[in-house]
């Protein structure tokens, strides 16, 4: 690493061994944060997952710029749109369909129940690039066939709900609910979790109190809990923030505080072990405070199953928060949220799979994305991975 | 080389010094006893020499290492520290004294923090006890690194890319950043290679002479201890046996423990290996949370007699110099010498 500096000034060398010890060439001293950068970068995994969760945010907080429907707009004409996928044929339906609008334009309007079954790879290819150029003409076509109706448009490409509310609007801005709380109900949950793990593990005097309070908020219910938490301080939230905010801090106050017990225990079981190695020992016989002990020496080491914690944490708190949506005590139901979303979708699971596909997927690409970037930062931070 | 040490000042001073550590048992974890790791243990350290503690595995030399630097709250005795008594301070009062003493640790893996720098690991003491700018702690840090031994160009990596003697050339590096007096190396070479232990050992014993430090030297190696050490402490389960100048305790151990130990001393020369008579000791250490009543080694002792195991015999200066704790040598201290060493057990020690 430091061989380019030597063979590039063999004159300064030999001056420095002339001049006694004291002049090596020393390389400049590289920000760690480098180290840690290049090591991250190397990272596969990672690197896909941050790319991945750059695009999920480019996606929720840059997308509204760009597709600008209302999400909270109900479009009563073009509610139960499927998106613009159901062209390609999902589940046969489509091919009936094309079949169908063929058989309509032959007939020239009339109508034929029955359409035939078997259709060319031509015809069926032809369909589908028309329902792709004319969806809405391909929708009015296929209108008479009453249970093998499709209803496409380009207006709504992921479709819209059973009120008509454009799916991707709605995507987008439940994005923006979505991450935030999971992100900032994760942090309060790691905050609390690692405070009380390394203060029961590291001071003895506080061990069994704060393990007893752990295990007390292990074994509370936690939906009930929850359900009195919204209900006490719902009001009062939401006249002193505003509805909106009051109901967020209420989420992520409410997800956090019940969410914390697991991240502590595990910390607290990394720290007991971790204060008995000997340069916690040494950093005593130095004099270091155990404040400075805690923060240079311990937190630093029990960084890895804290970043687990912290991404599974995320994972937790959208599905929380979906949950609280579902029993109607988390955000009103026009505000939107992937949560919401899925479990609106569930009822219409039947007709319309994409309704519940989307938010799912975006849920689980989301935490999958977040758990590869954890890992990677974890090895990241780790010197002894570091460098190999 | 000397008997006495080069300065008759006293640097440390330990007296009655006990560390139990309790037991708790049942339900309502109700104290049920203690381990009596340290048990009653006192010695002079004079300024510039070394002293070893020895003993087998487990009697508390460690334990009595870091009672000494206060890194436990002692359970009783006196510690005077350089004439500062640091037995009952309270640890947030002896963080000023820390800098005077210091320790080096038996696992140089261990002993190093895997997330810093070499760097940051040898800057710590002066981040907490000077005021130093960060460019003349990095100056000092590099100057730690030559006294050491350590390439200046290895500041900016991590314990793990060194080995064992390096790792240790580090924590040696880290204890003499405040210019300490004191420095209680605890078995530094025991998880070390033997080409590597020489290396180390010497580094100390330069270090001692540069910067004229003592120590206590904690290890379990005999002839490593004979090497380095000008007085020489022999503990057994928690406490102090015998203690006297290293040449006359290798010449002629007094305590039966003692010869017992010296004989277990592998021989190098195979003539006098097939000669060597050792004492083999028989049973196991009895637990310190329930040491024996009398002497804590008459269970296993080859020449115990009937007080060994009513009273508990006193820790007394034989001749000057020479401390023991043995029944045999109570009743007539002028002819203790010549009764104390048996010959078959020091006949092998003699020819080295």
């Amino acid at each position: 690493m430091t061989d380019p500096r030597e063979t590039m000034t063999p004159a300064s060398t030999d001056l420095a061994a002339a001049a006694g010890p004291m002049r090596i060439e020393l390389a400049p001293v590289r920000n760690q944060w480098w180290d840690v950068w290049d090591q991250f970068r190397r990272h596969r995994g990672a690197m896909i997952g941050a790319a991945f969760f750059i695009f999920i945010l480019l996606f929720a907080y840059v997308g509204p710029q760009v597709w600008r429907v209302d999400p909270g707009y109900l479009n009563i004409q073009a509610r139960g749109t499927s998106q613009m996928i159901a062209c390609f044929g999902v589940g046969g339906a489509a091919r009936d369909s094309v079949a169908a609008y063929e058989a309509a334009i032959a007939a020239g309007g009339a109508v034929q129940d029955n359409p035939p079954r078997r259709l060319g790879v031509g015809g069926y290819f032809g369909a589908m690039t028309g329902c792709f150029a004319d969806p809405e003409g391909f929708s009015a076509a296929f209108e008479p066939f009453k249970d093998r109706r499709i209803k496409v448009s380009w207006a709504h490409p992921l479709g819209t709900d059973q009120k008509g509310t454009d799916t991707l609007a709605w995507l987008m801005s439940g994005g923006q609910t979505s991450i935030s709380v999971g992100l900032t109900a994760m942090l309060l949950s790691i905050l609390i979790g690692t405070l009380v793990g390394v203060v029961a593990g590291y001071f003895k005097r506080l061990d069994g109190i704060l393990m007893r309070m752990t295990d007390l908020f292990l074994a509370l219910p936690l939906l009930p809990l929850l359900l009195v938490m919204v209900m006490l301080f719902r009001q009062s939230l939401s006249s002193a923030f505003g509805p909106e905010t009051g109901i967020f801090i209420l989420i992520v106050v409410a997800i956090g505080v019940t969410s914390w017990m697991p991240t502590a225990r595990i910390v607290r079981g990394d720290v007991l072990a971790l204060k008995e190695h000997e340069f916690v020992l040494a950093a005593r016989s130095i004099g270091t405070r155990p404040g400075r002990i805690i923060r240079r020496h311990i937190i630093p080491n029990v960084m890895s199953p804290i970043m687990v914690a912290a991404t599974l944490g995320i994972a937790n708190a959208i599905i929380t928060e979906s949950a609280l949506s579902f029993l109607g005590l988390g955000f009103p139901s026009d505000y939107p949220s992937w949560g919401r979303l899925l479990n609106d979708g569930v009822q219409f699971m039947q007709q319309n799979p994409e309704r519940v596909l989307w938010p799912g997927l975006a849920i689980s690409l989301t935490v999958l994305s977040v758990n590869y970037m954890g890992d990677g930062l974890r090895d990241a931070l780790d010197p002894r991975i570091r460098g190999q | 080389m000397f008997d006495a040490p080069a300065t008759s000042r006293k640097l440390v001073e330990i007296r009655d010094l006990k560390m139990h550590f309790p037991i708790y048992k049942g339900v309502f974890r109700t104290r049920a006893g203690a381990v009596k790791a340290v048990d009653g243990v006192s010695f002079d350290i004079y300024e510039g020499e070394t002293l070893g503690l020895v003993g087998e595995s487990g009697c508390g030399k460690s334990t009595c290492g870091r009672a000494i630097l206060r890194l436990y709250d002692i359970t009783e005795g006196s510690i005077l520290m350089d004439g500062v008594e640091i037995g009952p301070t309270p640890q947030a009062r002896l963080r000023g004294m820390r800098p005077k003493m210091q320790m080096v640790f038996q696992d140089p893996q261990a002993s190093l923090n895997p997330r810093m720098t070499v760097q940051a690991i040898i800057q710590e003491p002066l981040d907490e006890h000077t005021t130093l700018s960060a460019a003349e702690k990095r100056e000092k840090v590099l100057e730690l690194m030559d006294a050491v031994g350590l390439n200046r160009r290895f500041a900016g990596r991590y314990p793990h890319a060194f080995s064992g003697g390096q790792r240790q050339r580090i924590g040696i590096a880290r204890a003499l950043a405040l210019n300490p007096r004191f420095i209680v190396c605890d078995e530094p070479i025991a998880a070390l290679d033997v080409s590597i232990q020489a290396q180390v050992v010497n580094l100390l014993e330069d270090l001692q002479r540069d910067f004229g430090l003592t120590y206590l030297f904690i290890s379990h190696d005999l002839s490593m201890v004979r090497h380095i050490a000008t007085r020489v402490a022999v503990m057994y389960l928690g406490k102090v046996v015998e203690l006297a100048g290293r040449e006359p305790l290798y010449a002629e151990p007094l305590h039966p423990y003692t010869q017992a130990l010296l004989s277990a001393v592998p021989e190098a020369d195979p003539a006098m290996h097939d000669d060597a008579r050792r004492i083999i000791l028989r049973g196991d250490v009895p637990s310190p949370a329930n040491p024996p009543q009398g002497c804590n080694f008459c269970t296993r002792c080859p020449r115990v007699m009937e007080i060994c195991r009513q009273i508990d015999p006193e820790y007394r200066e034989l001749r000057p110099g020479r401390f023991v704790a043995c029944h045999l040598y109570n009743d007539d201290p002028t002819t203790a010498g010549a009764t104390a060493a048996p010959s078959e057990a020091t006949e092998p020690q003699q020819g080295e």
